[in-house]
C-alpha cells in the first residue's frame, strides 16, 4: 500500500458502514434483552428501571461507535508483515474531530444529568412529597434478621413484610447493631440502613405476589454484615387492599 | 563484588531539587493533620471540654514557639556554612522534642478516650507525636553524622536543611493543634 | 539510532556487575524474614503477657505487626544500606550487580523488577482466592465440602484488597513505572533513591498480614472495613487496617519520588509538552496520593483505634460510622485513577509507536488525565449514594458523571493516533486494544453507578462486580501485560513469545468477557455482592460465570510461563525492537547500571512522537558541563 493511495475519506464511510451494521445488530439485542427485563413491580422500580434501559440504551450506542472505530482501525490500518514505513499521515491534530467529540461528550453528560438522572431523582421526591396517608412499616434490620412492626395497625414484631398493592408505604428503617441494606429487587430501589440514625424509604408496589411466586419479591440485605449476610432475607406478601385489611385484622391485638 | 565507582553519577539530584521536593512529604503530613484538626470538629463537639490539661497546653505551645529561635539560628548557620554551630542547634530542638514528647504522652487520658473529644485528642496528639519522633530521629542523624562525618554532613547539606523545614512543619503543626484542641 | 557511538563509552563496571548469582545473596531476604517473623511473635507475646489475654487479640497482633514490620525492614539491609551511613556510620557500599534484587537497594531499577515479582506473586494468590470464590458459587446453597459463609468472607475481603492494593495500584505504576521514571526523564535515578527503595520493603510484611488474617480471626467486611462491622467480626480487620495503611504508605512513597523526579530533574530540553505520555499517568497517580491519601489513613487509623484502644468514632451509641465512609472514599475512589491513569497513559505511549503516528491531539489527552484527577477528587460520595441524604445526591450524580468527559479525551487521542496509522499488531499494541475495549464495557457501565436513580437498584450487586472488573482486570491488568512485553526487553535483553502472548492475549479476551459480561445480568436480575449463598434462580448464569472463570484463571499460567521461559531463553532482542523514538530506548537492553554514560548530558530538542519518515532526531547528547 503505498502511501499516497490512502484515502482516508473512503475509510470513513467503510467505517459508517461498521456502525451502521453494528448499531442495528446491538440495539436489536438490547431491545430483545429489555424484553425480558426482571420483575417491576412498584412506582419506583418503574423510575429506575426507565433510567437503566434508556442508559442501556445509550451505552450500547457508544459501545458501538468508540468500540466499533477500535476494531476497524485494528483491521483497516494494519501494517503487513515487515513494512516499517511510517505512514505519511502525521498529522497531530484534526479540528473538527475534536471540537465534535468534545461537544458530544459534554452534550452526553449535560442530557443524562437531566435525564434519566434528575428527572428519575424528582420522580422519586415527588412520591415521597406526596405520600399523604402512608402505610407506615417499622423496619428493624440486626444480625442477621428483618422485623416488621406496623405502628397504626397495632402489630408488632412480625417477620414477614405484608404491603398492600397500589399504596405508597414509608419504610422507617433502623438497625441494632451494623449497617444492612434494605432492600427489595422487585420494588426497584434499596436504603442503607445506618447505626444511630434512622432513614426513611418510599415504596408503593404495583404487582400482586410474594416471594413463593417471584424470588425477586423478597427482602435482601445489600450491604456486607457478617456470617449471616446472604442469609439476611424476609419473605414479602403483596396483597390486594382487601386481602390487607384482613391479615392486619388477623394479626393486630 | 562489584562495587559502585559513580556515586555522585547516581544520585545527582542537586540541593535545590532535594530540598525542593522534600515539600511533597511535608505536604502530605499537613494534609493528613489539617484532616485530623476537621475530624476535632466532627468528634469532638462544639466546645472543650472541662478537664483539659490547658496549663500543659499552654506551656507545649510556649515551647514550640520558643523553639523557632534555635530552628532560625541552624537554618542560618547552614546557609553561612557554620555546620558545627548548626549542630549545638539541633541538641537544643532535640531537647524539645523529647520534652514535647513527654508533654503529649502526659496528656493523654485527661479526658477519657471512650468520649469523642477525648478519643479524638488522643488520636491526632499521639498521630503528632509520631512527627515528633521522625523529627527527634531526623534531628539526632544529622547530630551524629555532623559530630562524626563533618565532611559528608557538609556534602549532604540538603539532608540537615530538610530537618530543619520539618521542624518548621512541627511548629506549625503543634500551634494548630493548640488552636483547635484547646482554644476552640 | 544516532546515540549509539556514545552508548560505547559507559562507565567501567557499571554495566550491572560481573558477579554470578550465588545464594548467599539471598541472605537479606531470608534474614527479613526471619527477623520479621521473630519480631511480629515475640513482640505479640509479650504484649500478651502483660495483658493477660492470647496473641490473636487486636491489641497483640497490633503491636506484633508494628514490631514485625521494624524487624523486616532492619533485616533487608536497610540498616547498612541507609540508616548507619545516615546516623554518620560507615559508608555502604552501592551493589551494582545481582544482589541488589535481594536486599534494600537504592536503584529505582532493582527495585522495579522487585515490584513486577512481588505483583505477579500477589496477583496469583489473590486469584486463587477468587477461584476459591467461583467455587463456592458454583452452587446455590452453603456449599459443604469448600468455604463456609465465615471463611468465603474472609477470602473475598482477601481477594479484594490484595488485588487493589498489592496488584493494581503498583502494577503499573511500580513495575514500570519507577523502572522507566528517570529514563523517561533523560536523568539517572529518582530524586529519593533509598525512599523508593522502602517503599518496596513495605509491601511484603503488609500482604503476609492480609493472607494470614485468618489466622487471627480474619475479617467480615469485604476490602471496605465498615465500621461497626469491622469492630465486631474477627480480630483480622486488625492486620486489614495495618496492611492497608502499610500498602498506601509504600504508594506514596513512590507518588513523592514521580512527583519530586518530574519536577526537579528532567533533561535539559524536557518542558511540559514534552514528558512522555507515560509520566503525565504517573504524575496524575502520584499528585493523587500525596493529596488524596490522608482522609482514607485518618479513617483507616480511627477504625482500628476504636477496635483496640477503646475509642468510639464509628462504635456504640454516639459513633457515626457514615463518617467513615466519607473519609474511605475519599482516597478510594480516586485511587481507582491511581491504577487507571497509568494505563491510559501506558496506551498512548504504545500505540503511537505501534501505528508509527505521533499522539493525536497530544494536549487534550493531557487535559484528559489531568481533568480526571482534579475531578476525580470530589467524587466518592457515588461509592454510597444509597447511604446518604437526598440533597447530596444532585450535586455528587452531576460531578461523578463529568469524569466521563475527561476520560473520553484518552479515547479521543487513540483513536486519533490509531486513524491513517501503520499499525504492526503486536501483543502490546494487540492487549492495549484489548484494555481499550474492556475500559469502554467498564466507563460506560459506571455511568449507571453515577446516574442515582439507576443505581439505587444497581447498587451493591453484581453489576458493579462487573463493572469494576472490566476497569481493574479488564483494562489495568491488560494494559499491565502490554507493558510488561513491551517493556520486557528492555529490562531483560530478551523478546517474549510473541505467539503464546498472543494466544494468551485472546484466551484472556474471550473468557474474561464470558466471566464479567453475565453479572450485569446477575445485577440486573437481583444477585447483591458477597454473598456465598443464592436463590436457586441465579444458579444456572452463576454456573456459567464459574466455569469461565476456571479458563480464565488457569489462562494466567501462560503469560507466567513465558515470561519466565523468555527470560531464561528467549530470543536477543536488538537495542529498539519496537521503532519507539522515546528515550528510555537509547540505552542498551538490558539497561546498564548507569543509565545513560557518564560524561554526557541528554537535550530535548523535539518532540519524541514524530514518527515521520526522515524527522529528526529528538534527542542529542553533549558532553557534561563543569558545576552541573
Amino acid at each position: 500500500m503505498s502511501a499516497k493511495s490512502e484515502n482516508l475519506m473512503k475509510a470513513f464511510w467503510e467505517l459508517v458502514v461498521v456502525w451502521v451494521i453494528g448499531l442495528v445488530i446491538a440495539e436489536w439485542l438490547v431491545h430483545v434483552g429489555i424484553d425480558h427485563w426482571p420483575l417491576i413491580g412498584s412506582v419506583q422500580a418503574q423510575i429506575t428501571a426507565d433510567a437503566t434501559t434508556y442508559l442501556v440504551w445509550q451505552a450500547v450506542a457508544i459501545y458501538v461507535l468508540v468500540g466499533g472505530t477500535i476494531v476497524y482501525s485494528a483491521f483497516r490500518f494494519r501494517a503487513r508483515d515487515n513494512d516499517n514505513t511510517p505512514p505519511t499521515y502525521q498529522k497531530r491534530y484534526w479540528a473538527p474531530f475534536v471540537v465534535f467529540w468534545l461537544g458530544m461528550s459534554i452534550a452526553i453528560n449535560l442530557a443524562n444529568t437531566i435525564y434519566p438522572g434528575m428527572v428519575g431523582l424528582e420522580q422519586l421526591w415527588a412520591i415521597q412529597l406526596n405520600a399523604k396517608h402512608p402505610l407506615v412499616v417499622d423496619v428493624t434490620a440486626q444480625q442477621w434478621k428483618w422485623t416488621f412492626s406496623y405502628p397504626k395497625q397495632g402489630i408488632t414484631d412480625v417477620s414477614q413484610l405484608v404491603v398492600p398493592v397500589g399504596r405508597t408505604v414509608e419504610f422507617v428503617l433502623r438497625t441494632k447493631d451494623v449497617m444492612h441494606d434494605f432492600w427489595v429487587p422487585a420494588w426497584g430501589i434499596k436504603k442503607d440502613v445506618i447505626p444511630n440514625e434512622i432513614r426513611h424509604l418510599y415504596i408503593t408496589p404495583t404487582v400482586l405476589g410474594s416471594t413463593k411466586t417471584n424470588p425477586m419479591i423478597r427482602v435482601q440485605c445489600s450491604l456486607i454484615c457478617g456470617n449471616g449476610h446472604p442469609m439476611m432475607r424476609a419473605p414479602v406478601q403483596v396483597l390486594t387492599k382487601a386481602a390487607f385489611k384482613t391479615w392486619v385484622s388477623n394479626n393486630s391485638f | 563484588m562489584a562495587v559502585e565507582m559513580a556515586r555522585p553519577l547516581m544520585d545527582p539530584a542537586p540541593e535545590r531539587a532535594k530540598r525542593g521536593a522534600f515539600f511533597f512529604p511535608m505536604m502530605f503530613m499537613g494534609i493528613l493533620s489539617a484532616a485530623w484538626f476537621l475530624a476535632r470538629f466532627m468528634w469532638g463537639g462544639t466546645s472543650v471540654p472541662k478537664g483539659v490539661d490547658m496549663g500543659m497546653g499552654i506551656g507545649l505551645t510556649v515551647l514550640m514557639l520558643l523553639s523557632i529561635g534555635p530552628m532560625l539560628g541552624a537554618r542560618g548557620k547552614l546557609n553561612r556554612g557554620e555546620d558545627a554551630g548548626a549542630i549545638g542547634n539541633f541538641a537544643i530542638l532535640m531537647v524539645v522534642a523529647i520534652l514535647m514528647i513527654a508533654g503529649i504522652i502526659s496528656t493523654w487520658g485527661a479526658i477519657p478516650i471512650g468520649t469523642g473529644y477525648g478519643g479524638i485528642y488522643d488520636v491526632t496528639s499521639g498521630w503528632i507525636g509520631l512527627y515528633f519522633v521522625g523529627g527527634l530521629l531526623g534531628l539526632l542523624a544529622s547530630f551524629m553524622k555532623g559530630k562524626r562525618v563533618p565532611e559528608r554532613f557538609r556534602n549532604e547539606r540538603w539532608v540537615a536543611h530538610n530537618v530543619v523545614s520539618f521542624w518548621g512543619e512541627l511548629v506549625l503543626l503543634w500551634t494548630a493543634f493548640f488552636v483547635v484542641f484547646y482554644l476552640l | 539510532m544516532a546515540t549509539t557511538g556514545v552508548q560505547g563509552r559507559a562507565v567501567e563496571g557499571t554495566g550491572g556487575g560481573g558477579e554470578p548469582f550465588a545464594w548467599s545473596m539471598v541472605l537479606p531476604l531470608v534474614r527479613a524474614g526471619f527477623m520479621g517473623f521473630t519480631g511480629y511473635f515475640a513482640a505479640a507475646w509479650i504484649t500478651a503477657m502483660i495483658g493477660h489475654t492470647v496473641i490473636v487479640n487486636p491489641l497483640p497482633a497490633t503491636v506484633g505487626y508494628v514490631v514485625g514490620l521494624l524487624a523486616w525492614l532492619a533485616g533487608s539491609g536497610i540498616w547498612d544500606g541507609w540508616i548507619r551511613r545516615a546516623f554518620g556510620g560507615a559508608e555502604a557500599p552501592a551493589l551494582t550487580g545481582v544482589e541488589r534484587y535481594f536486599r534494600f537497594s537504592s536503584d529505582p531499577k532493582a527495585t522495579a523488577v522487585r515490584y513486577v515479582i512481588f505483583n505477579v506473586l500477589a496477583f496469583f494468590f489473590a486469584g486463587l482466592a477468587a477461584m476459591a470464590i467461583r467455587i463456592e458459587l458454583l452452587t446455590p446453597d452453603s456449599t459443604k465440602w469448600w468455604l463456609s459463609e465465615v471463611h468465603y468472607n474472609q477470602t473475598f475481603g482477601i481477594h479484594g484488597l490484595m488485588m487493589l492494593l498489592a496488584v493494581a495500584a503498583s502494577a503499573i505504576v511500580g513495575g514500570m513505572g519507577y523502572y522507566l521514571l528517570p529514563m523517561m526523564l533523560g536523568a539517572r535515578t529518582v530524586i529519593f533513591p533509598r525512599l523508593l527503595g522502602l517503599s518496596w520493603w513495605l509491601l511484603p510484611p503488609a500482604a503476609v498480614a492480609v493472607f494470614m488474617s485468618p489466622l487471627i480471626g480474619g475479617f467480615q467486611t469485604g476490602w471496605w472495613g465498615y465500621p461497626p462491622l469491622a469492630q465486631n467480626s474477627g480480630s483480622g480487620i486488625v492486620f486489614y487496617t495495618l496492611g492497608a495503611a502499610t500498602l498506601l504508605t509504600s504508594s506514596l512513597l513512590g507518588g513523592i519520588n514521580i512527583i519530586g523526579t518530574i519536577v526537579y530533574m528532567r533533561a535539559k530540553g524536557m518542558s511540559l509538552g514534552r514528558i512522555p505520555m507515560f509520566l503525565w499517568g504517573l504524575f496524575a497517580a502520584g499528585t493523587i496520593l500525596i493529596v488524596e491519601a490522608p482522609a482514607t489513613f485518618t479513617g483507616t487509623l480511627m477504625d482500628l483505634s476504636d477496635m483496640i484502644l477503646g475509642s468510639h468514632f464509628y462504635t456504640g451509641p454516639t459513633g457515626h460510622p457514615l463518617a467513615y465512609d466519607d473519609q474511605f472514599w475519599w482516597l478510594f475512589h480516586p485511587e481507582v485513577y491511581v491504577f487507571v491513569l497509568p494505563a491510559f497513559a501506558l496506551w498512548l505511549e504504545i500505540l503511537p509507536a505501534a501505528a508509527q503516528r505521533p499522539v493525536f491531539a497530544r494536549n487534550w489527552g493531557i487535559a484528559g488525565i489531568l481533568g480526571i484527577t482534579m475531578i476525580g477528587a470530589m467524587v466518592g460520595v457515588h461509592h454510597y449514594f444509597t447511604a446518604v441524604s437526598d440533597e447530596r445526591m444532585p450535586i455528587f450524580m452531576t460531578l461523578t458523571e463529568t469524569i466521563s468527559i475527561p476520560s473520553g479525551f484518552v479515547f479521543l487521542c487513540a483513536l486519533g493516533t490509531l486513524w491513517g496509522g501503520r499499525l504492526r499488531l503486536t501483543s502490546p499494541a494487540l492487549l492495549c486494544l484489548m484494555a481499550m475495549m474492556n475500559f469502554l464495557i467498564g466507563g460506560l457501565t459506571g455511568i449507571f453507578n453515577a446516574d442515582v436513580p439507576a443505581d439505587l437498584q444497581l447498587h451493591n450487586t453484581y453489576w458493579v462486580i462487573g463493572h469494576f472488573h472490566y476497569t481493574i482486570l479488564g483494562s489495568v491488568i491488560f494494559s499491565w501485560l502490554a507493558g510488561l512485553y513491551w517493556w520486557f526487553p528492555k529490562v531483560t535483553g530478551r523478546l517474549v513469545n510473541e505467539f503464546w502472548a498472543k494466544f494468551h492475549a485472546w484466551w484472556f479476551f474471550i473468557f474474561f468477557n464470558m466471566t464479567f459480561l453475565p453479572m450485569f445480568i446477575l445485577g440486573i436480575e437481583g444477585m447483591n455482592r458477597r454473598i456465598a449463598v443464592y436463590l436457586p434462580y441465579l444458579h444456572p448464569l452463576n454456573e456459567f460465570v464459574s466455569i469461565s472463570s476456571f479458563f480464565l484463571g488457569a489462562g494466567f499460567l501462560i503469560p507466567a510461563a513465558n515470561l519466565f521461559f523468555s527470560w531464561r531463553s528467549g530470543k536477543k532482542a536488538p537495542q529498539n525492537p519496537w521503532g519507539s523514538k522515546s528515550l528510555e530506548w537509547h540505552s542498551p537492553s538490558p539497561t546498564p547500571y548507569i543509565v545513560f554514560p557518564e560524561g554526557s548530558e541528554v537535550t530535548v530538542v523535539g518532540p519524541n512522537d514524530n514518527y515521520a519518515a526522515g524527522a529528526p532526531e529528538p534527542f542529542v547528547w553533549a558532553p557534561t558541563t563543569a558545576g552541573k
